[in-house]
């Protein structure tokens, strides 16, 4: 080979950290793995990605304009509530596959780049599309916002900062987040401080965004008061304060709670990406020292075996293949790292949701309406919560047909099986029997403990809903378990199933409630067993009609 | 924006050696990977790096590369200390290692580009630099600007990742299993490029289990076992020294492979699908 052309000192390259950034961005929208697509196809799917994305936050915007002429503080503390759940999902979901890539550091651990650069420059990409996602749900909020009956001309301009503060903390809180456990628990249990960090953020999000419309609702809708302790505590209202002292009742102690905003984003930005940068190198490095399997992981795998070749999972799992399955499946949700990642973050709000339902379902019961409707209501709640449980394996499995290891999904391919059925049986009694059970019977425990046995009925009827839910993903679509990349996950494909699952449980909720008034449930389980036992054996033979996906 | 243009021959006129590992160790919770490694690669040598299967020789390639920390001793690349000047220490290596892991999601030529900027390398440059690399390996413009290289196969995959590692003409380079994946002709046209590489002056380590071509590309070997080194010198001579009369063989003798042609054949004879 020639020589190399020299650099001579008047050419200028890009900064390390502007190529990092572009890189990030690129690689987030393409997806980390992209067989089969070509740079033509890539700019179609990515517009048709983020168009789909804003509308659908813009849709869930429209809600702000139950808030019009309501006073700043309200209109604002509703938008950022609902910011900051939406902003709080993306970046939990989004952070611990961005920040902590296996593959990415093996490209860039030996390059001239540092720890900080990589941090900054992810956490630069996480805020773009973070904000943009805020902008698109706040669209209509910014003229909702102009006119409040206390002001409001330089909402959307003020609404516009306050955001983009709300934005920076939520990224600076999950990184610092991360640094502390990090630094705290030692990076040797990265794995486990990842998932249940993810885990216990969107828990303490969901709540937060739950509790906060809650509280204002039960208060007097249009009198929000700065001086409940609570509402101090609670981010949105810093990041609203901001609002309401620019563009709103400009009272002082707005301004003192916009203040404790400022200071405490400035302190996590500060701390997460100067002080304890240092932490994230440990975090890096850690992911390229392959860990020896515990003698624990080793214990649980013959466990799962044990399990899986004795009654009762073995009258469900017939087969080699669908033991196997179950196996991979279980060994996956216990040890994988990728799948953790995705699985628990992703089911979480279904395991807090029951809850909220139930916590609701009291408050309305003590309220000042009708007996017969609150106890209808009461009923509907209760329902709602069993069936919402049911989406659980629905969720769980439409998260576990991805993997970061989806080539390996070659073996299923190669070996003589008609299609993918049995091992989908295999990965269905996993998330049934480690996810949805135990969550049922929680969930049992809790009824008989605060509305005593009899409320065990509406539980039931959940339970007979279940077996259609976790048929969904295999007949109507290929869920082999662990064969599809990642990147597949971020579509919105699975959303209709999903809205459509959602509007099922309501039904299902609502048939019981309605049955119950009647003094007839037992009717309504006895007809809900007869369409789950149909609707499973159609289910069934579409899901043994299922072939292989192939790839181009 | 500071540029970065090395000169390995001045490294290796000065006859210091390029790459200095002392003491080198790493330990993973109570089991040694890397115990105590101490050796040094001046300029212009084409080191082979061997070792049986967990012997250690990839976390070496990864503690050298700034991938992974040490748990104890240091090592000196180019006269820059690992621990104290990484940064540094990255400037002045190129690493194949043996994942071959690429962003799938960029094009070849994306991939590449972004390599070249981490680097300081200014686009204008990188593009012929880019175009001489992919002439030599034989590869298309128009499959390297359009296709993903997540639909690439695995040796023009390995042909991109050779050639980000030796983008920004480093003065030591790591290769480790850099053959997996390429044709015949392809590692023909490798084998060359490195020697002439090493001819430039640049130190290279190069790890591999294909132990003909370690023979015959090698200037030195050194053999390691449970993180240990076990042999060192030039092929010819450690060959001559054991009476092994093949570096296969030497290297089956020294890490207790004898007896596997034994236990091939017997489990041949026993094995019953």
């Amino acid at each position: 080979m020639s020589a190399a052309p020299p650099v001579r000192p008047e050419m200028k390259a890009p900064s390390p950290e502007k190529t990092l950034r572009r890189l990030f961005l690129t690689v987030f929208v393409r997806g980390q793995s992209a067989r089969g697509i070509t740079k033509q196809t890539v700019a179609k799917s990515f517009t048709q990605k983020m168009g789909m994305m804003f509308l659908i936050y813009g849709l869930f915007g429209l809600s702000s304009l139950a808030l019009i002429r309501q006073s700043v503080l309200l209109i604002s503390v509703s938008l950022h509530s609902l910011t900051f759940l939406a902003l709080g999902m993306f970046i939990s979901a989004s952070a611990g596959e961005a920040l902590f890539n296996k593959e990415e550091s093996e490209i860039l651990m030996h390059r001239p780049v540092t720890s900080q650069m990589l941090l900054r420059a992810k956490s630069a990409v996480l805020l773009q599309i973070g904000f943009s996602v805020a902008l698109a749900l706040n669209a209509i909020g910014f003229f909702v916002g102009m006119t409040a009956n206390d002001g409001g001309i330089l909402f959307p301009l003020v609404h516009l900062v306050s955001t983009a503060e709300e934005a920076l903390f939520s990224i600076g809180a999950v990184v610092l987040m991360y640094q502390l456990c990090l630094k705290w628990l030692g990076r040797e249990r990265l794995e486990g401080i990842m998932t249940t960090m993810q885990v216990l953020l969107i828990i303490s999000i969901t709540m937060g965004s739950q509790i906060l419309p809650r509280a204002i609702g039960h208060g007097n809708l249009g009198k929000v008061s700065l001086d409940a302790w609570w509402f101090k505590v609670l981010p949105p209202a810093w990041f609203a304060s901001l609002d309401d002292a620019v563009a709103g009742s400009h009272s002082q102690s707005s301004w003192m709670l916009a203040g404790v905003g400022v200071l405490v984003t400035g302190v996590i930005l500060w701390l997460g990406f100067t002080k304890l940068a240092a932490v994230y190198e440990a975090g890096m490095q850690t992911l390229n020292e392959a860990a020896k399997p515990s003698a624990n992981q080793t214990r649980r795998y013959r466990t799962l075996k044990v399990l899986s070749e004795s009654a009762p999972l073995s009258w469900f799992l017939r087969t080699p293949v669908s033991k196997a399955g179950f196996q991979l499946v279980s060994a996956y949700m216990f040890r994988d790292r990728d799948t953790k990642l995705r699985l628990y973050p992703g089911v979480a709000p279904m395991m807090i949701m029951p809850i909220m339902l139930l916590i609701g379902n009291q408050g309305i019961s003590k309220g000042p309406m009708d007996s017969t409707v609150s106890d209808s209501l009461g009923g509907f709640f209760s329902a709602m919560s069993a069936t919402y449980v049911c989406l659980v394996p629905l969720s769980a499995l439409n998260l576990l047909k991805f993997s970061q290891q989806y080539r390996a999904s070659d073996v299923f391919i190669a070996a003589p099986l008609p299609g993918p059925a049995p091992l989908m049986q295999g990965a269905r009694v996993a998330v049934v029997f480690f996810l949805t059970l135990p969550m049922m019977v929680a969930l049992s425990i809790f009824f008989v403990a605060t509305r005593g046995i009899s409320s065990l009925g509406m539980v039931l009827s959940g339970l007979f809903a279940l077996p259609i839910y976790a048929m969904i993903p295999g007949a109507f679509e290929n869920a082999a378990p662990l064969s599809n990349p990642i990147e597949e996950a971020k579509s919105l494909n699975n959303m209709p199933v999903m809205m459509l699952s959602i509007f099922g449980s309501i039904g299902v909720a609502g048939g019981a409630t309605l049955f119950a008034s009647l003094g007839l449930l037992p009717v309504f389980w006895v007809i809900e067993a007869i369409v789950s036992a149909i609707a499973c054996v159609l289910m069934h033979r579409l899901t043994l009609k299922r072939g292989w996906r192939t790839y181009d | 924006m500071e540029t970065h243009v090395y000169c390995a021959s001045e490294f290796y006129r000065m006859s210091r050696p390029m790459v200095s590992l002392q003491q080198l160790t790493k330990v993973f919770g109570n089991q040694v990977a890397v115990d105590q490694l101490t050796f040094d690669v001046p300029g212009g040598e084409i080191l082979g790096f061997l070792g049986p299967n967990g012997a250690g020789k990839t976390t070496t390639l990864r503690m050298l590369t700034g991938m992974t920390q040490p748990s104890s001793g240091t090592a000196t690349i180019c006269g820059f200390d690992l621990l104290k000047e990484p940064l540094e220490v990255k400037r002045h290596i190129g690493f194949v290692p043996d994942s071959g892991a690429v962003f799938e999601s960029l094009t070849g030529l994306e991939h590449l580009e972004m390599v070249a900027a981490l680097y300081g390398i200014p686009e204008k440059v990188a593009r012929p630099r880019i175009e001489q690399f992919i002439s030599f390996f034989d590869l298309s413009m128009d499959t390297l600007s359009s296709k993903m290289l997540g639909a690439y196969s695995k040796g023009m995959r390995r042909k991109v990742v050779i050639t980000a590692a030796l983008l920004h003409n480093p003065p030591v380079v790591f290769f480790d299993e850099p053959l997996e994946g390429l044709d015949a002709n392809a590692s023909v046209g490798f084998k060359a490029l490195i020697q002439s590489l090493a001819r430039e002056g640049k130190a290279i380590v190069y790890s591999s289990h294909i132990l003909d071509v370690v023979e015959r590309v090698c200037d030195r070997v050194i053999i390691i076992d449970k993180g240990r080194a076990l042999l060192d010198g030039r092929p010819d001579d450690l060959v001559a020294q054991h009476g092994s009369g093949t570096l296969e063989k030497l290297f089956t003798s020294v890490t207790g492979g004898q007896e596997l042609e034994q236990r091939a054949e017997t489990f041949a004879k026993t094995f019953l699908p």
